[in-house]
């Protein structure tokens, strides 16, 4: 959940802070509590990092690169904002490494609060991470033993996870533990982006090769519909490789339009489109000035705006519009390539996951922490 | 050392006078005899039957440049290695990237060599020095090389086919027979199509063909009174070579395959390319290379390497099942090669970039030691550090093991030569 708050100003969007990262990064999440953000790359590290006293521990429990993740939590969890001012790191070290939490803690069910982020890495390592204590701890971890993972997402009851990944199927397991729950085939090539719709009964994942969005009615596993994201497609046939691909999809708070993010021709920039949920035709292709960029992640805020993040020519740039025009609503370029992007719980920052370093090869990473300013009253 | 002792290969004298026959090569490169490649005037360069060891030669060639890092040699505790995790192979204590599964179950069957350093990394020039083992232009390229050097008198068909995808860009046609002229190129194969006008038109009839072949051997007889038999041999061999293609069209037709093992070899360009490469091989052509198309990932690598891994790996293991229960395999060298390696390094497009300083390939078949990993690089990836080869050696070790005197020598206008360039020797370790 993200709180819409009082309006905020996009385009004076500012950078609050960096916390440097050992490794280029390809995504982030920030918990739902607020406090923690989660962060993962080129290596086999998920970057931990408490946003009040800016303390980073790097937890080695994937077995690849960690490119997906994503967050969930019952009602009422609360959420803290970045503050203003870091403060001192806590001593001593906020978690004792030698002594792992192999048991997965239950959550409180007195209080009946969960707050949840669970990550993917590419050879199919699903963790699910409780967020709930004094630093997060590992509930469940699964080798999920069908190869890359792309994308994850739960439901909105918090219930299932879906994945989509390199074979091309979407799996659904179960938040509580991880299990499978089943399979969802119909695509021919990997799954990039998955989304569970606001009405509790569908899903969709989009892949990269067919740019074929897919509506499944997760409930029972069967095929609903498609749409088709052509305008996502770059084929080069010199290659025989698709450049393109459904990045992520999102949607309006009421399910009524569909957002999705990519590029539409290689070497050219990086563009939104939109879906009527109703009609499932597309009713809008929002194109960038980005150069030579791709939108990797699309998110929508309450306030009615969409927040995107890409990466261009070794540079990262933030874009937010308006659905209902062509135009930018504003961008704000970041110190790096944005293969990342979470909108804070609280509905006024940002996080991106970027790559950092000598030209050409980055060897380092950044985790960027934005702030949208309150719009003032004129 | 160059020529002294060795045997020469006879090469055409007279590459000229080229002019005088345009018109005809014009004619013939729009027609079947032209696919074949009309060859300019040219001696017999058949060596004795006896002296020619009946093997046979496939090449599979990763076109764009296959990830050492993503195949043959992992580095799986490296900052540049990679998602992907090393898998166990059937030699004991070697391990390969997991994205070729299938090939680790028969790794004990290749040689890896894990020390090419060619330190090559344009495509074209690549794709030249790999397959001619020279940086100098005008050499023939090893398919042509084969169709030479193993050409029987009753060879029916082409000595060399190549196959790959249409490109624009095919910089994987580099080079070909170089000073051997053009009897010696490569039947090309674009997109499994098989080469044009095998079938005889509707509109002639048998008759009709007869007659019109009755008089092209009437003329050319005419046109042999005036001139030298060496002269015209190039054209009587391109249309004997196309008679031969038209009567074994078959050979080109998948469908005799049955569907089951089509569907061993793949659905998509590299699985049916294979497939026909060993009916080729199986009906007699002496050499086949088979493009793989596209390994260049200079965008998101690891996407694009997992895909053609996925392509290259059950197909390959097929292919070589195949070929060993067919008895293929001990008359036949299989080579898995590119133009260059990839960068250790990942660059901000999550994409490798050309390497030519240490990458891998592999071997294997007759004249191959199986169960053989040569070569080491760096904790990196980034350099050989143990048993650095080039690919002038590489050159002479697959002649060695298709059983030729790779230090033989061609005969260019009275003048020896070197087969294989004389710098570079024999890899010993991969041999058996």
């Amino acid at each position: 959940m993200v709180f819409a708050g009082a309006k905020l100003d996009p385009a004076a969007t500012r950078r609050l802070r960096e916390f440097p990262h050992e490794t280029p990064l390809m995504s982030c999440v920030v918990d739902p509590t607020g406090r923690w953000c989660f962060a993962g790359g080129r290596s086999r590290r998920v970057y931990i990092t408490d946003l009040n006293s800016g303390v980073t521990e790097p937890l080695e429990d994937h077995e690849s690169w960690v490119v997906a993740a994503t967050r969930w939590s019952t009602a009422g969890v609360p959420v803290s904002s970045p503050a203003a001012e870091l403060a001192p790191p806590p001593p001593p070290q906020p978690r004792d490494v030698t002594a792992k939490e192999a048991v997965p803690r239950k959550p409180d069910a007195a209080a009946g609060e969960e707050s949840l982020v669970i990550t993917g890495d590419l050879v199919g390592r699903l963790i699910c991470w409780d967020t709930l204590g004094r630093w997060p701890s590992v509930r469940w971890s699964i080798e999920t033993g069908h190869g890359t993972l792309r994308s994850v997402a739960v439901s909105g009851d918090g219930k299932h996870l879906a994945t989509g990944g390199g074979d091309g199927v979407v799996r659904l397991w179960s938040t509580a533990d991880g299990s499978p729950v089943r399979e969802l085939t119909g695509h021919t090539c990997p799954v990039f982006s998955t989304a569970f719709h606001p009405d509790g009964t569908h899903l969709l994942s989009g892949d990269r090769g067919d740019q074929k969005i897919k509506q499944w009615d997760y409930t029972t596993g069967k095929p609903v519909r498609e749409f088709d994201a052509k305008d996502l497609s770059n084929y080069k046939g010199g290659t025989d490789i698709n450049y393109g691909g459904v990045r992520d999809l999102a949607f309006t708070l009421d399910g009524a339009v569909i957002f999705c993010c990519g590029r539409d021709s290689y070497g050219r920039p990086g563009l939104v489109l939109q879906f009527d949920w109703k009609t499932g035709k597309q009713i809008r292709k929002q194109v960038s000035t980005f150069t030579n960029s791709i939108f990797h992640h699309v998110a929508f805020h309450p306030q009615g705006f969409l927040v995107t993040a890409g990466v261009g020519a070794q540079t990262g740039e933030i874009w937010f519009w308006t659905p209902g025009k062509d135009e930018k609503l504003a961008s704000v370029k970041v110190s790096g390539p944005a293969y990342g992007m979470d909108l804070h719980p609280d509905g006024r920052h940002i996080i991106v996951a970027q790559m950092s370093g000598p030209r050409t090869y980055g060897d380092r990473g950044m985790v960027g922490l934005y702030e949208m300013p309150l719009a003032t009253k004129t | 050392m160059q020529g002294q002792g060795q045997p020469t290969r006879q090469l055409p004298e007279d590459i000229g006078p080229v002019g005088q026959f345009m018109s005809r090569r014009g004619l013939l490169r729009s027609t079947l005899g032209g696919a074949l490649g009309a060859a300019v005037a040219a001696a017999d360069l058949r060596a004795a039957p006896a002296a020619v060891p009946f093997r046979k030669l496939l090449l599979l060639f990763l076109s764009g440049g296959a990830s050492q890092l993503e195949t043959f040699d992992p580095k799986p505790d490296s900052k540049y290695g990679g998602p992907f995790r090393p898998i166990a192979t059937a030699v004991p204590g070697i391990q390969i990237g997991e994205l070729l599964p299938h090939t680790a179950t028969i790794l004990d069957r290749l040689a890896v060599i894990r020390s090419v350093n060619t330190g090559e990394t344009s495509h074209f020039r690549g794709h030249y020095l790999l397959q001619s083992g020279r940086t100098v232009p005008g050499y023939p390229v090893l398919g042509s090389a084969m169709a030479q050097l193993l050409e029987r008198p009753d060879d029916e068909l082409p000595g060399y086919v190549t196959m790959r995808r249409h490109h624009p860009q095919a910089y994987t046609d580099v080079g070909d027979a170089g000073f051997l002229g053009p009897r010696y190129e490569g039947v090309m194969i674009i997109d499994g199509k098989p080469p044009a006008n095998l079938s005889r038109p509707e509109s002639i009839d048998v008759a009709a063909a007869t007659t019109r072949d009755r008089i092209r051997q009437l003329t050319n007889r005419r046109f042999l009174q005036q001139r030298t038999p060496r002269s015209i041999q190039s054209y009587t061999d391109s249309y004997r070579k196309a008679a031969a293609l038209m009567r074994r069209r078959e050979v080109f037709d998948l469908e005799r395959e049955s569907a089951a093992d089509r569907a061993r070899y793949g659905d998509h360009h590299f699985g049916r390319n294979c497939l026909l490469a060993r009916r080729l091989l199986e009906a007699g052509v002496h050499c086949v290379k088979v493009a793989h198309h596209d390994w260049d990932a200079h965008f998101e690598n690891f996407h694009w390497q997992r895909q053609r891994c996925l392509e290259f790996d059950r197909t390959f293991v097929t292919l070589l099942d195949d070929f060993r229960d067919r008895g293929l395999l001990e008359e036949t060298l299989v080579v898995i090669m590119g133009e260059m390696g990839r960068t250790p390094r990942i660059n901000y497009y999550g994409g490798r970039d050309h390497w030519g300083d240490a990458w891998s390939m592999a071997f294997t078949g007759c004249g191959i030691k199986p169960g053989v990993v040569l070569g080491k690089t760096n904790g990196l990836g980034t350099e050989v550090i143990d048993g650095a080869v080039d690919a002038g050696d590489l050159f002479h070790t697959i002649l060695a093991a298709m059983g030729l005197d790779s230090t033989g020598n061609y005969q260019v206008g009275g003048r020896d030569n070197p087969i294989a360039d004389p710098a570079s020797s024999v890899i010993k370790e991969v041999l058996a």
